[in-house]
């Protein structure tokens, strides 16, 4: 499935993707091609294969059949210098201050905007000498999304970048994300809280037990279902 | 890159690892002040006022209660705990290295460390020659607290007899000695490689388990290391009787520790590249 015009490069390519577990099949036999400037949302329920995808892209995990391309290259240091990943836990040491973090990310990627970063945490008013055990869980969450969204890279990759945030956070990341998000650049988000990114999005994958069960723009899913993509969602995945 | 990680690397221990060599260096120098006063005022001071805990007596080896000085009760602490100190210092910072390692790599934070611009193997190798650095600079500092303990003690005259000695002892050899000594050597600057590659291979086998990784990790440290000394013990048996066959008693010897060196070696590489491979294709965070 294609979520990108005739004229548009390929950011994200899956060829007969699978990758399993053991026994358990997180993502199926799936084809997906991702074009240029977009925001996409990976929406599925829990255990539908979202992360699985976003680590698979992030070079963390190694495709059990097919492959998996980013700008056209397999998965590996190239790409990852052209992909910004989000993870859905925190991963920053709890020894690091955000000007530690802020070095560490200048000295690895050629397109981190040290700047914007510093200027960013600054906005929010956290203490960028803070330890990050200090720090509360949404503070956390806020500090990795400015560094993650200071990269200038090709694919923002960003894994329940909302989930387990309260909603003033949640506009905070939704707005940082989209003013953050430049022409060129493309970003896949995954989640569940569909009302909350809906607005944000240019197209959807929805996901179910490994395999794609939609993929296209998200205002024609809205016209197509006539109803929003969170009430399509909940129709989709009702239990 | 390489050099952006080692000081990474370096970064994240080299507080804790600082403060260890700095504390064990204060150590030697006090049990040597301690040894100073002791020369010189050896009877000055008595004392029946326990001292830091341990009592202003101590009980001899004929049951005598033996009162003593402050000097001595100085010298006597300062001395346990630097032979504490020197004892416990390598397998502390070890385990530092260790903890470390998994936290970075298998732990949350390793979707930092993985999603760096950065091969794998580049990964490894900085986490490797991080820790061998770290293990040689702790044994050059025991070595140097044991030379400030035992500055004045043993001289400058008496270290250069020894070690002229140990020359000539090297050269009164026969070619099998000299043999063996050099696989001895070889044996003892690889051992650090092997310990380390060996934990860093039961981690990385830990990996491919679902739950309960460290103590995977654990368990199969300790497997390795029985399976290792089985096959040691059964390879050795055929190695002797082998060599028994085409050399005689001392090249027999040679030829063992030779075998058990490059057994050694071997391990140890083949640790690196199972590390390296089930963190390049089979990782899977927790």
């Amino acid at each position: 499935m294609s979520l990108k015009g005739m004229n548009m490069a390929s950011i994200l390519e899956c060829r007969n993707l699978s990758k399993t577990y053991g026994p358990v099949v997180a993502i199926d036999q799936m084809d997906l091609v991702m074009g240029e400037d977009r925001i996409v949302g990976r929406l599925g329920p829990n255990g539908s294969g979202k992360t699985t995808l976003m680590k698979l892209a992030a070079g963390l995990l190694q495709p059990t059949s097919g492959e998996i391309l980013v700008a056209g290259q397999k998965v590996g240091p190239a790409t990852k210098a052209l992909v910004s990943y989000l993870p859905d836990q925190t991963y920053l040491p709890a020894s690091m201050n955000s000007l530690k973090a802020i070095e560490m990310f200048k000295d690895f990627y050629s397109d981190f905007d040290a700047a914007k970063a510093m200027e960013m945490i600054k906005r929010l008013g956290i203490d960028p000498n803070m330890r990050f055990k200090a720090l509360s869980k949404g503070n956390k969450e806020k500090i990795q999304l400015i560094l993650v969204m200071s990269r200038n890279a090709r694919l923002f990759v960003l894994d329940e970048p909302i989930g387990g945030v309260d909603p003033a956070t949640r506009d905070f990341i939704l707005q940082t994300i989209v003013s953050n998000h430049q022409a060129g650049s493309s970003v896949l988000i995954s989640t569940h809280l569909v009302a909350d990114v809906e607005p944000i999005l240019d197209d959807v994958v929805m996901i179910n037990s490994g395999r794609v069960v939609y993929a296209g723009g998200a205002e024609e899913m809205r016209r197509q279902r006539g109803k929003t993509l969170d009430a399509a969602f909940r129709e989709e995945f009702r239990c | 890159m390489l050099g952006k990680l080692l000081k990474y690397e370096f970064k994240s221990t080299g507080l804790f690892f600082l403060i260890a060599y700095a504390v064990t260096f204060m150590t030697a120098v006090a049990v040597r002040i301690s040894y100073v006063i002791l020369s010189r005022f050896p009877n000055t001071y008595s004392t029946e006022i326990p001292l830091f805990g341990l009592g202003g007596y101590y009980t001899n080896s004929e049951g005598q209660e033996v009162v003593l000085t402050l000097a001595q009760a100085f010298n006597y602490a300062t001395s346990q705990a630097f032979i504490s100190l020197i004892g416990i210092l390598p397998t502390v910072l070890l385990v530092i290295l260790l903890y470390r390692f998994y936290r970075s790599m298998y732990s949350t934070e390793g979707n930092l460390t993985h999603t760096l611009p950065v091969g794998s193997s580049t990964i490894l190798a900085s986490k490797a020659i991080a820790a061998i650095i770290w293990m040689f600079a702790t044994a050059f500092v025991v070595v140097v607290s044991l030379a400030v303990v035992f500055w004045g003690v043993v001289s400058f005259d008496d270290l250069s007899r020894f070690f002229r000695e140990l020359v000539d002892v090297y050269f009164d050899m026969d070619a099998a000695g000299r043999a063996c000594l050099w696989a001895l050597m070889v044996g003892a600057f690889f051992a650090p490689f092997f310990r380390l590659f060996l934990c860093y291979a039961s981690f990385a086998l830990g990996q491919l388990f679902n739950k309960h990784r460290v103590l995977a990790a654990i368990l199969i440290y300790a497997g390795i290391y029985m399976l290792g000394s089985f096959l040691l013990i059964l390879g050795g048996s055929f190695c002797i009787a082998w060599l028994a066959t085409v050399a005689s008693d001392e090249w027999m010897l040679v030829g063992i520790v030779w075998a058990i060196v490059a057994l050694e070696v071997i391990c140890t590489v083949g640790f690196y590249v199972v590390t390296d491979r089930i963190t390049n294709k089979r990782l899977t965070l927790e």
